[in-house]
């Protein structure tokens, strides 16, 4: 008798609480009350986590990035039971501006959930690359960007882009960087950054043959280029 | 009784008949999902659907209904179908159906059809349909699609769009289904959707990587250029992309994905899509409008602040036309104006091209030089994100959108190119038209409203 009506208390208290929260949203942003609904849907139709975070998402967005992150915190390693919440986590935090503990939740992605659909690996790869790079580790970029690219070679193009250029960073050899470009042209065959990218890395060759080849290789897909095509940038024969 | 042989050989022909033409005698229920058109060019279009079971996919398809001579398939077994067909006639009306081994799941009558676009710079009549922020499957939703449908009863439809959050409230499968699927049957098997992601879509979606249930469903042409869907560039990913239609280039941008690496190769592109587009209309649309006072305020938002910020700039240096956003359900519209980026406050007449309403029935037309591209001739700005909700507004009105607050009323866009002019209407549930704007690109009339 006596537990069934401390749960409905604790219900009330939770139900106030977010009810108070919304209100609150609501008063520094006229559209939270539209979107209360849909936190009643997300609160019916998903887990405690996905609901936490839909909060969380809510703050950020409404440009309360402080109360975003304490509402982030109440989600703990226990309540974050799958990778999909895992990973959004890890988003939100870096969105906050706290890379390291963005960083802390992916490389717990690889620990918590080994088998994991390979998406949400990819995507986990991405954003630590995206940190490395901006924390001047170039190296672990190229190692994520890799891993990514190895698990999925048709991901978006300027992907490739992200890899040539941190592998420039980390000083990789002329040899390997063509060998990146050629994979990313094999699968993205018409994306301009690559075919920049390999007229310029042609041109550390200094055999013309080489730089005309790339650059036949962009007119053909971009006959009308300004840039291309009178050829100006030509060696000659 | 034994067969004779003329018994024999009718039995022979019948059996080829049978086996050249789909049989229909499929349960209804196979067919879970469409057909739905994507990723349409003048020769080439994709077709999908989904099955219950796992079966191989067969397409027919002809010039007359009945008459389904050509037909292409896989043999893999699957329940996500999608196929292509390569070689079709510009601006050609095809009939087509749709199945598994000899039987036939849907097609082969009145309703699955399709029109090839004209040529590229071709200047034929285009009529299409833009929803924003659709996704809520409920009455309001349907009420604007029923709005639309009747109101184009003898028109056709000839591509349509979605401005993102397309499936509330996670935009996921079982949510796409009810939303859009469920939603918009006949259009989705009759014109192609062009769809834009929103931020309830990107909620199981990752536009960094192009994962996730929008991109799952979705064909659309990351190599436009080198496929032929396109006078730009590649874009190398579905999150944004361009495609021609006609004397219509059309840009679709991702707003959501903040992460700079990407925001940073999606401005690239865009710059190198701008500088090779010839065409004489340029429409530009994404989820976060650059201006709006509806359900979101774009004087705060980080998304509307950025696209504002670094990708108006661009696009008016190359000329563009129209830009439509959702995000906000409600309509709002602005005046033709140029080379406002800032916070609201700091809009000024400086910023008008044009301050009539652009309405020839009340004023004047809005009118641009001819040439294609020109550079900050004047844009108009739309908000319609008001085709499955209405929502509260600032109360005030952003001065970029004619100093008019933000219309609460449920709704969709409908805009014609004909030629050189260009008309858009925001046709409300009950089917009346709140308001109408026209674009002309004559050389005569800028001359002269120029020396005016
Ligand atoms: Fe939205």
């Amino acid at each position: 008798m006596y537990q069934p009506h401390y749960r409905l208390g604790f219900l009330r208290y939770l139900l106030l609480i977010w009810m108070c929260s919304c209100a609150l949203l609501a008063s520094a942003h006229p559209d939270l009350n539209s979107r209360q609904h849909h936190l009643e849907q997300l609160q019916q139709t998903t887990g405690q986590a996905d609901w936490i975070f839909a909060k969380a998402m809510l703050y950020a967005d409404s440009d309360h990035p402080g109360l975003a992150l304490e509402v982030l915190k109440t989600l703990t390693d226990k309540t974050v039971t799958d990778p999909k919440s895992n990973f959004r986590m890890a988003r939100l935090y870096l969105r906050l501006k706290q890379p390291d503990l963005a960083r802390k939740y992916l490389l717990n992605h690889f620990k918590k959930f080994p088998n994991a659909q390979p998406d949400i690996t990819i995507s986990t790869h991405i954003l630590l690359a995206e940190i490395a790079v901006r924390q001047q580790h170039p190296q672990t970029a190229v190692n994520h960007l890799n891993q990514a690219l190895m698990l999925n070679p048709e991901l978006p193009a300027h992907l490739y882009v992200l890899t040539i250029r941190a592998m420039s960073m980390a000083n990789y050899a002329a040899t390997e960087v063509f060998e990146t470009l050629k994979t990313g042209l094999i699968h993205h065959p018409g994306y301009l950054p690559l075919l920049e990218l390999n007229i310029q890395q042609a041109m550390t060759y200094s055999d013309p043959c080489i730089i005309d080849q790339a650059i036949e290789q962009l007119l053909k897909q971009y006959p009308r280029h300004p840039n291309w095509q009178n050829n100006s940038g030509r060696s000659t024969r | 009784m034994r067969p004779t042989a003329q018994f024999n050989l009718f039995t022979t022909l019948m059996m080829l008949a049978l086996q050249m033409l789909p049989i229909n005698h499929a349960i209804a229920n196979d067919l879970l999902r469409g057909p739905y058109l994507q990723n349409q060019s003048p020769s080439e279009l994709t077709i999908r659907w989904r099955t219950s079971q796992a079966v191989n996919s067969r397409l027919w398809w002809g010039k007359n209904q009945g008459e389904l001579t050509h037909q292409s398939g896989a043999d893999s077994l699957t329940t996500e179908h999608s196929l292509t067909i390569t070689g079709l006639t510009p601006a050609t009306v095809y009939h087509y159906a749709i199945g598994y081994d000899q039987t036939l799941l849907a097609g082969n009558d009145p309703t699955h059809f399709f029109t090839t676009p004209p040529m590229h710079g071709e200047t034929s009549p285009v009529r299409f349909w833009v929803l924003g922020d659709s996704g809520t499957g409920n009455n309001d939703a349907l009420a604007v699609r029923d709005a639309y449908l009747q109101y184009s009863t003898q028109q056709p439809t000839h591509l349509w769009f979605m401005l993102g959050d397309n499936a509330y409230p996670l935009g996921t499968d079982e949510e796409y289904q009810s939303a859009v699927f469920d939603m918009y049957p006949q259009i989705l098997r009759q014109s192609t959707l062009w769809p834009t992601i929103g931020n309830h879509d990107a909620a199981n979606a990752d536009s960094v990587t192009g994962t996730g249930v929008y991109y799952e469903l979705f064909t659309l042409p990351h190599q436009a250029n080198s496929t032929g869907h396109g006078i730009g560039a590649d874009s190398g990913t579905e999150a944004y992309y361009s495609f021609n239609y006609a004397n219509i280039h059309f840009i679709i941008l991702d707003s959501d994905e903040t992460l700079p690496s990407f925001r940073q190769a999606q401005l690239d592109w865009l710059q190198s899509d701008l500088m090779l587009n010839q065409a004489d209309w340029t429409i530009a649309m994404w989820h976060h409008p650059p201006y709006t006072k509806g359900s979101h305020d774009s004087d705060i938002e980080s998304r509307h602040l950025h696209m504002r910020e670094h990708i108006l700039p661009v696009l008016e240096s190359h000329g563009v036309d129209l830009v439509l956003g959702g995000h906000s359900h409600s309509y709002e519209r602005s005046w033709l104006i140029d080379g406002h980026y800032g916070h609201s406050n700091t809009f000024d007449t400086d910023h008008i091209v044009n301050d009539g309403s652009g309405n020839p029935h009340i004023d004047t037309a809005y009118v641009k030089p001819p040439a294609g591209v020109m550079s900050h001739q004047g844009t108009v700005y739309v908000v319609a994100g008001s085709s499955g909700k209405t929502s509260s507004t600032q109360g005030v009105a952003h001065p970029a959108m004619r100093n008019i607050e933000a219309l609460r009323e449920l709704g969709s866009m409908v805009v014609e190119i004909n030629g050189l002019s260009l008309t858009a209407q925001f046709l409300r549930a009950d089917g009346q038209i709140e308001d109408l704007f026209t674009v002309i690109k004559n050389d005569a009339l800028f001359n002269n409203s120029f020396d005016d």
